[in-house]
Formats: C-alpha cells, sequence, structure tokens
C-alpha cells in the first residue's frame, strides 16, 4: 500500500460527457466552414490553416486557442496581402527580420520588412455574403470555443487564493492545496443553447457589415465641412477619420449605455449599500476637517493615557 | 468585471479593427468589427444580469431532523440542511455557482454545500447536505456566495444573497434512552428512580422493621416476621425525596478564550449539561446559575423536562459567546475581518460604494502619527531627517529670494516704477509662499516618503478604510464614524472584535496588555459567584449540593470572600466541588510533580516551546495552588479534563443522602 500524501483528487474530464461533445463539434464544424469561403475566393490549400489550427485547438483545448485560431486568421490574411503562401511567408519572415534589423543598425531608420504588396489580393476586395459567412463562422467558433473551455478548464477567473486543503509532503512538510477551478458542468449543456449561439454570432456580423459600409462611406472633408468655422481647412486622411468615428461612436454609445445601467444599479441598491454610498461621499468631501478633528482628539486621549500611566507609577 | 480572457479577445480584436481601418483591409476592419460588437453586447446583457437580475435572487433555507424541521440542533448528531435558490422576477440568468459557507461550528458530512445551474422564474436551484454540530453553542448561517458569469466565461461577477439564521446547538443529549450512547459516563448513571433517600416514605425498598403503631396501614405489617416474634411488626419504606442540586458555572472571558466549541467552557457545559440530564433521570433538582463579569442568570432547581430544555438553551447561548476583551492586534485582525467580509459583504466592498482613493494610501499614513504609538526606528527617523528637510528647506528658499530680487533689479526701471509693485511686495508674497509649503514639505518626508517603501502598510491602509466604512455603517456610528476608525486604533479594535465575535470567526484575542497583565484575569466574576452561592444557601432547603465550575488562575490572591461564602455552606451541612476548567491544549495537572531543574528561560529553546512550557507551568503552578487552598475547608478541586467529573458529582450527591441518615 503505497504511503503518499493524500492531496485533492482533480475531477477528470470525460470527453465523451454530452456538452463538451457538443461543443467540440460546433467548433470544429466552424473551422472547417471558416475554409469553405476562403476557398471559394481562391485560397486555395491555404485556406486549410485556420481549419487545421481551429480543429487542433478544440482537440488540445488550450487556454490560448481562440487567440491562435485568432492569429492563424491574421497570418493567412497578411501572406496574401504579401502575394505569399502561409508557409513560405513564416519561411521568409526572419530573413526579412534579420534584413531591417541590419539596415536599422546601419542607417538608424526602419523602412519596413521589405515585402511586396500584392497588386491582386484574393482577400482584399469584399465580398458582401462570403465576407458574412467568413467572419460569422469565425465568431461561432470563438464563441463555442470559450464555452467549450467554461467545460473543460474554468468558467470563473482562476483566484489563486481559493485552494484545496494542505498536504504534506513525503519530508512531512506542509503543503499549499491545489489551486482550485470551477467548471461548468457538462450535464447542464443544453442543445438549445446552440440556437442562441449561432443567431448571436450573425447578427454581430451583420450588424458590422452595416456599420463597415456606413463607415467607408464617411469622407473626413464632407464630414467635417458643416462643422469646422469658416476659412479653416482641416485636413484629415479618411482611415484616420473613419478610427476617430468609429471610436467616438463607441464612447458614446458606451457612456450612454454604462449610465444607464449604473442608474438601474442605482435603483437596486439595499439600503446598506446606498448608506454606505452616501458615507463615503461624506468622507471624501470632508475627510480633511474630520481628520483633523480626530487628530486633536487621539492626540488628547495619548496625553491622558500617558497622565494616568505616570500617576500609577 | 472583464476576465483576463475578455481582455486578451478585446486587444486583439480592436488591433484588427484599427489595422484594417489604417490599412483599408475589410476582412480585419469586419471581423474587428464583429467581435467588439459581439463582446459589447454580451458585457451589456451580462451588465443588467448583474445589476438588475441578480438582486431579485431570494435564498431559503431549511434545517431537517428525522422527523422534520428544526430549530435548535444538537450536538454530535447529523442533520439536513436544504437550500432553495429563487428568482422572483422575470429575467433568467444562464449560469450561476453558489456556495454556502459552512458555519465555523459545523462540519458537513454528506453531500455538498455548492450548486450550479441556470435560474429562472419558477426555475429555483435546490441544495441539500447534511451538517453536524461536535459541541454545543450556535450555527450561525449567512446565506451564499454567488459566482456569475456568462457562458464564455468572458465576464464575472460575485454577489452574497444573503439568509441570515443562527441556530442554538445544545448540549449532546444522553438521557436515558440514551440516544446518542458516545459517553461512558451513559453506563454510570443511575437509572430512574434508584435514589434512595433512608427515610420513612413512600418508595418500594425496605429501609427498616420496628412495632406496629395504631394507624398503619394494615398493608406494610409483616405477617411472617410478626408471627416469629408474637406482635404485630410494621415495614418502612425508603423514602424517595429528591436532592437539589446547584451547578454554579463560569462564562466570564477567561474560559471563553479559544474557538467557541473548542474552549475550557465547552468542556464545562458538557458536564453541566450531563449531571443536568442525570440528575432529571433520578428526578434529582437541578439549578443553574451562569456568571461573568457582568451579569449573573439564575435558573431555579426544577426536575421537570421543560426545565432541562431551558437549562440547555442558556448552556447553548453561554457557549456561543465568543471572548473578547476590545484589545485586539489590528495587524493581525485586519486582515482577518477583511478577508471574511469579502466574502460575505462584497457588495458593501465594492469601489461604486466603498473606495479608497489610491493616491491617498502614498500621501497619508492611517492613522496619523498623531494616533499611533511611534517605535523608536519611526522617532529616530523623525529626529534625523526633519531638520535636515528643514535645513535644506530654509537654504533653498534663501537661494530663490535672491534670485527673486535679482530678477527685480533685471527688470528694466520704467517697469519697475510705473508696471510693478515694489520689491518689498514680491518678497512679501514669496515669504508667504515658503511658510506656506513648508508644512506640506515636511509632511511630505515625514510620512509620504517612508510610505512609498511600505508596500504593506498602504495594503493596510486600503484595508482599514474599507472596513471602517462597513464597520462604521453597519454600528450606525454616524457620519463621524469613518474618520474616527480610521484614526483610533483602539476605537477600530472594539469594532473589528465585535464584528468577528458576531460572525462567530474563530480568532485569538490578545492575552496580555501592554504591561504584561493578564487582561482576563477578573475580580468581579469572584464577587458574583460569592453572592450567587450566599444566594443559594440562603434559599436552600436542605442538604444541597453547590458545584462550582469556575477558573480561579491568577485570582489565587483574591478567594477570601469565596471561601467564607464555602464555609457558610459547609457550615450548612451543604457539599461544595469546585471544578476547574482547563484549556484544551494544555497537559493535565500531575499530583505529586516536582519542580523542573529547567530554567523557565531557555536562549537555545524554540520559542513557542518555551512559551508552551511557561503556560503549562503557570497553570499547573496556580491549580496546585486552588487545590491546597481549598484543602483547607476541605472542599475537593477537580481538574475539568482530568478523567470524567459527572459520576464524581453524582457521588457527592448520594454522600449527602448518607448525610441525611446519619442526621436522623
Amino acid at each position: 500500500m503505497s504511503d503518499a500524501p493524500a492531496g485533492p483528487v482533480k475531477p477528470r474530464i470525460d470527453p465523451l460527457a454530452p456538452g463538451i461533445r457538443l461543443y467540440t463539434i460546433v467548433c470544429m464544424v466552424s473551422a472547417i466552414g471558416v475554409a469553405i469561403p476562403l476557398m471559394v475566393r481562391g485560397m486555395d490549400s491555404a485556406a486549410l490553416l485556420p481549419a487545421v489550427v481551429g480543429v487542433l485547438v478544440a482537440l488540445l483545448r488550450w487556454r490560448v486557442g481562440a487567440l491562435l485560431f485568432l492569429i492563424s486568421i491574421i497570418w493567412l490574411v497578411w501572406a496574401d496581402r504579401v502575394g505569399l503562401g502561409p508557409v513560405d511567408l513564416l519561411a521568409q519572415l526572419p530573413v526579412r527580420l534579420v534584413y531591417a534589423l541590419t539596415e536599422v543598425y546601419r542607417s538608424g531608420l526602419l523602412y519596413g520588412l521589405g515585402f511586396f504588396d500584392n497588386p491582386r489580393p484574393k482577400l482584399g476586395r469584399p465580398n458582401l455574403m462570403l465576407d458574412v459567412w467568413l467572419v460569422g463562422t469565425i465568431l461561432v467558433f470563438i464563441a463555442s470555443y470559450y464555452r467549450l473551455l467554461g467545460l473543460t478548464r474554468s468558467i470563473f477567473p482562476i483566484d489563486s487564493l481559493r485552494r484545496g486543503p494542505s498536504r504534506k509532503t513525503a519530508s512531512g512538510e506542509p503543503k499549499r492545496g491545489r489551486i482550485l477551478t470551477s467548471r461548468r458542468s457538462a450535464a447542464l449543456v443544453d442543445a438549445s443553447e446552440l440556437g442562441k449561439l449561432v443567431p448571436a454570432g450573425v447578427t454581430a456580423t451583420v450588424l458590422a457589415q452595416y456599420l463597415l459600409r456606413w463607415l467607408q462611406k464617411r469622407n473626413s472633408s464632407t464630414d467635417l465641412a458643416s462643422h469646422v468655422p469658416l476659412g479653416l481647412q482641416v485636413q484629415l486622411r479618411d482611415n484616420i477619420w473613419q478610427v476617430v468615428l468609429l471610436l467616438g461612436l463607441f464612447v458614446f454609445s458606451l457612456t450612454v449605455l454604462s449610465s444607464l445601467l449604473g442608474y438601474m444599479g442605482l435603483r437596486r441598491q439595499t439600503p446598506e449599500e446606498a448608506a454606505l454610498y452616501l458615507q463615503d461621499t461624506l468622507w471624501r468631501q470632508t475627510r480633511r476637517e474630520q481628520a483633523r478633528l480626530n487628530r486633536w482628539r487621539a492626540w488628547a486621549e495619548k496625553l491622558e493615557a500617558r497622565r494616568l500611566a505616570s500617576a500609577r507609577r | 468585471v472583464l476576465t483576463s480572457r475578455a481582455w486578451w479577445l478585446l486587444v486583439v480584436s480592436v488591433l484588427q479593427l484599427v489595422i484594417g481601418l489604417l490599412l483599408g483591409q475589410p476582412i480585419f476592419t469586419l471581423l474587428g468589427l464583429a467581435l467588439v460588437l459581439w463582446i459589447t453586447a454580451e458585457g451589456l446583457l451580462f451588465s443588467f444580469r448583474s445589476k438588475w437580475v441578480v438582486r431579485g435572487l431570494r435564498l431559503q433555507r431549511q434545517l431537517h431532523d428525522d422527523r422534520g424541521p428544526v430549530n435548535s440542533l444538537w450536538a454530535g448528531r447529523t442533520f439536513e440542511v436544504r437550500l432553495t435558490l429563487l428568482l422572483e422576477e422575470g429575467y433568467g440568468l444562464p449560469y450561476v455557482a453558489f456556495e454556502e459557507p459552512t458555519p465555523f461550528a459545523l462540519e458537513v458530512t454528506e453531500g455538498s454545500a455548492k450548486g450550479e445551474g441556470p435560474i429562472g422564474p419558477g426555475e429555483p436551484l435546490r441544495v441539500h447536505y447534511h451538517v453536524r454540530a461536535a459541541r454545543p453553542g450556535a450555527a450561525r448561517f449567512e446565506g451564499v456566495r454567488l459566482q456569475m458569469a456568462d457562458l464564455h466565461g468572458l465576464f464575472y461577477h460575485v454577489a452574497f444573497v444573503r439568509l441570515e439564521g443562527s441556530y442554538r446547538i445544545l448540549p449532546p443529549l444522553v438521557d436515558a434512552e440514551g440516544r446518542t450512547a458516545t459517553s461512558k459516563r451513559v453506563n454510570l448513571l443511575p437509572p430512574p428512580g434508584i435514589h434512595r433517600l433512608p427515610r420513612p416514605g413512600s418508595g418500594s425498598e425496605l429501609l427498616d422493621l420496628r412495632d406496629y403503631l395504631p394507624g398503619d396501614p394494615p398493608k406494610t405489617i409483616a405477617w411472617k416476621v410478626s408471627a416469629r416474634r408474637d406482635r404485630l411488626i410494621t415495614k418502612e419504606y425508603e423514602s424517595e425525596v429528591p436532592v437539589r442540586c446547584t451547578l454554579f458555572v463560569d462564562v466570564s472571558q477567561s474560559v471563553r478564550l479559544g474557538p467557541p466549541g473548542r474552549n475550557a467552557l465547552t468542556r464545562l457545559i458538557e458536564i453541566a449539561a450531563g449531571v443536568a440530564q442525570a440528575n432529571l433521570a433520578s428526578r434529582d433538582l437541578t439549578g443553574l446559575c451562569l456568571f461573568d463579569e457582568d451579569e449573573t442568570t439564575i435558573i431555579k432547581p426544577a426536575r421537570t423536562r421543560r426545565h432541562l430544555v431551558q437549562v440547555f438553551n442558556e448552556l447553548a447561548d453561554a457557549a456561543a459567546r465568543p471572548a473578547g476583551t476590545g484589545a485586539v492586534a489590528i495587524e493581525t485582525h485586519l486582515p482577518l475581518a477583511y478577508s471574511f467580509a469579502q466574502e460575505i459583504y462584497p457588495e458593501l466592498l465594492a469601489p461604486a460604494v466603498n473606495s479608497m482613493p489610491g493616491w491617498l494610501t502614498f500621501l497619508v499614513p492611517f492613522p496619523s502619527h498623531w494616533a499611533r504609538p511611534s517605535s523608536g526606528l519611526a522617532f529616530l527617523y523623525r529626529l534625523m531627517v526633519l531638520p535636515t528637510v528643514s535645513l535644506i528647506y530654509i537654504a533653498v528658499a534663501l537661494v530663490g529670494l535672491q534670485e527673486l530680487t535679482d530678477a527685480y533689479d533685471d527688470i528694466p526701471e520704467g517697469w519697475q516704477d510705473e508696471v510693478l509693485p515694489g520689491v518689498e511686495l514680491f518678497v512679501l508674497a514669496y515669504f508667504i509662499l515658503v511658510c506656506v509649503f513648508f508644512p506640506l514639505w515636511c509632511a511630505l518626508w515625514r510620512d509620504a516618503v517612508p510610505l512609498l517603501f511600505r508596500i504593506g502598510k498602504r495594503r493596510l491602509a486600503r484595508m482599514r478604510k474599507q472596513m471602517s466604512a462597513l464597520l462604521a455603517q453597519r454600528y450606525n456610528l454616524g457620519p463621524g464614524g469613518l474618520e474616527m476608525l480610521l484614526e483610533d486604533d483602539r476605537q477600530l479594535g472594539v469594532y473589528l472584535e465585535r464584528f468577528i465575535n458576531e460572525h462567530h470567526v474563530p480568532h485569538t484575542p490578545s492575552l496580555f496588555d501592554r504591561e504584561g497583565n493578564y487582561v482576563f484575569r477578573s475580580t468581579k466574576k469572584l464577587e458574583r459567584l460569592t453572592a450567587s452561592l450566599l444566594r443559594s444557601i440562603g434559599k436552600g432547603h436542605d442538604n444541597e449540593l453547590f458545584v462550582l465550575f469556575v477558573d480561579l488562575m491568577e485570582l489565587e490572591k483574591d478567594l477570601d470572600s469565596l471561601l467564607r461564602a464555602v464555609k457558610i455552606a459547609l457550615s450548612r451541612h451543604h457539599q461544595v466541588l469546585v471544578i476547574i476548567p482547563w484549556p484544551p491544549d494544555v497537559d493535565l495537572p500531575k499530583r505529586d510533580e516536582e519542580p523542573s531543574a529547567r530554567p523557565l528561560w531557555d536562549p537555545k529553546a524554540d520559542v513557542k516551546d518555551t512559551i508552551r512550557q511557561l503556560t503549562r507551568r503557570r497553570y499547573q503552578r496556580a491549580f496546585q495552588n486552588v487545590r491546597k487552598i481549598f484543602a483547607r475547608v476541605q472542599v475537593p478541586v477537580v481538574c475539568a479534563a482530568e478523567g470524567d467529573p459527572v459520576p464524581l458529582i453524582l457521588d457527592r450527591l448520594d454522600r449527602l443522602r448518607g448525610q441525611r441518615r446519619r442526621r436522623r
């Protein structure tokens, strides 16, 4: 019989549990679904890169899996932009980096990596249906992958302070228990969850498409013409103006919505929270005056205690 | 709260979006936009749920035993806790996980106090688990800690659904039926009704034979003996008149030291409960007197079941009372209370209602140097640094003054006369500015510079502010309460201890004050005990037994009045027994222990071991002293942790009956 110290048993994950199986399949299907619009747009075998990465991470369930999948898409688009295959880009990149660093060392200026722009990029021109399909499947992949992580890794952030019971090492020294992770039970997964996931992905994509169309029509000179005083000319590149516009739109909408939600939160405060909020506001506004009073009081008490101690002696 | 998963995804999405817009790559832009829109929508929905829907959650709790719902628990028995988390309003939550913090007095024996799943109106979440209390006292349930996330784990929220409930844990039931035959003393208890009072009465046991007297009932005539003696002989039977036993239980601070359920008082209460049950089984009367430094609770002797329940309730309430003098160390108790409050009151420590500006912890110490006792190092720092920086300030100010006058001289004369005021005004303004900034300069060096290198101190300041706000609000300290607790260590100690004790959090109070005096030494309780004992003697009917469960450590020199009361009791043919409580982690006293040759202070020994040895010696010496003092009046002194005092007390009761026989 082994006399090894008994530590907390890590619950094993059943990969064939219905919920885990469902989201693994959804991840794989959506990863393969990403390859189809890319192939239609003429990416040939390179279109399989995101699909391979997606299937692989769905099986391995890495925490960074979704980001790896996104990076594979970025890599593919970049390779298309410079007119290389994804593997060729991987092979050429170190050489180009060394060359660029040498140039920086010689001249002190960075001229870029030396790639040429592809005059006919396959992914450069918008295609309404294929773009919606591509982005929709990517969104479904990312959402289902994160749900899969919630079932197999943890759904809540990991708190290093929450640990299992401490155990003893072979030498008898106490050892801190394992960090507790909270997974969502696979038995709770319902197939109807997919009924909300897919429409959410498609809706976000369609809205993004509309927003993109609206943004692409924005022109700094025409947009600003009515707002800038006469005689003043503002030279702003259109893409910069679009970034500014998008940022402003997000900040404005988020400010309005978060204010609304904040107000709703205030309406639902308990009496204790409301009293604490008022007390905190009062303290922040009168902190110095109160501190001065209390310091005098504390000082007087200190003197009194000293006096009593000396009298006792 | 956005999780790290959400932050990473958001960063990559925004980068994609910006790069896509700047480079004119529509797929990047579309993908980035779609991701940002999706995360934003999920975040807003989650925010709505966490701020609005969660507030509608309600908790229901029921404790059951085999027969149904209960309002109090029994030590040593298992009970089922049934929790139901329900939502009253029309929006559901896709996923919540909750856990009820198990009260410190209970342990989970079966099942788990955790639950998870979606929750909506009409779809409550239910959890059942079993708990067991090892010791008498009280169990306080707070509610459930709720963790909430979206299904992707991108957003996270913690809340607490409060349902406070306090349940008494009554001492273990060891009556004649022996529901929990866990202790050997059950076997030692006599069965009901066997106590015999050797005085003629209506009992069933034969006491004596005597000549027949007119009026004796014919059924008492012993016919065979009468025939042999040739005269009528009557049988006399024993009487079953009960004996009264009054238990004086010390519930003062000194016996409450330690976690409730694992202190010296617990053992006293178990013994008292055992005696009360045994007395009820033998139809004897039991009285109870609970005393501490401030109050005395008296229950008159009786022998009904209702009386026993009343005695048990009082004992359970006493067992649940924690020790505390208000003299807690802020450095140890503040983090303890804060971490507990983070679990139980997360909404009251949220930055939205209870915030501490980060910059303030860098600039101002809490409490200020006026209020806190200054250490030697701090005094030395002030002595060295403050004069130095003052001199530097004055030197720089003088150089600045010189520069100012030089600059004034460089101004063309026309300007000096017509536009600008005279140089004296500039010098005056400069002097005022220098004077105004001088205290700030000194405060910067006195407070802010040391704080820069003290991360622990800054963390403690943040905890202190948040806890002070919570305590000030909880105990209605008024508008100035928060700042008072920030500046006053003593007041904060009092309220921290109260908060910790109210929630039954185990903690270690300071045993000795700054002068090295034992803070739990109390002569007031002796006065109360003496008064109660005299009162019981005054109201005593017959020979009675007075059992004093009292901690007399460090009080050997103040026992005169108590000894006088004991002598009065003995002179009236009562019996007195003293039972001394004993801390669970201190070795039992040895009767004939010789003084150890080992010196009290050994520099090579481990400090903890030395302290343990010193404590053991102190207790044992005090015990021997008390035993000697009471031996002079022939009163036995017993250690509560040594053997089983219940049979000893019952034996004393039997002796009282013997005394009655002799008197007769």
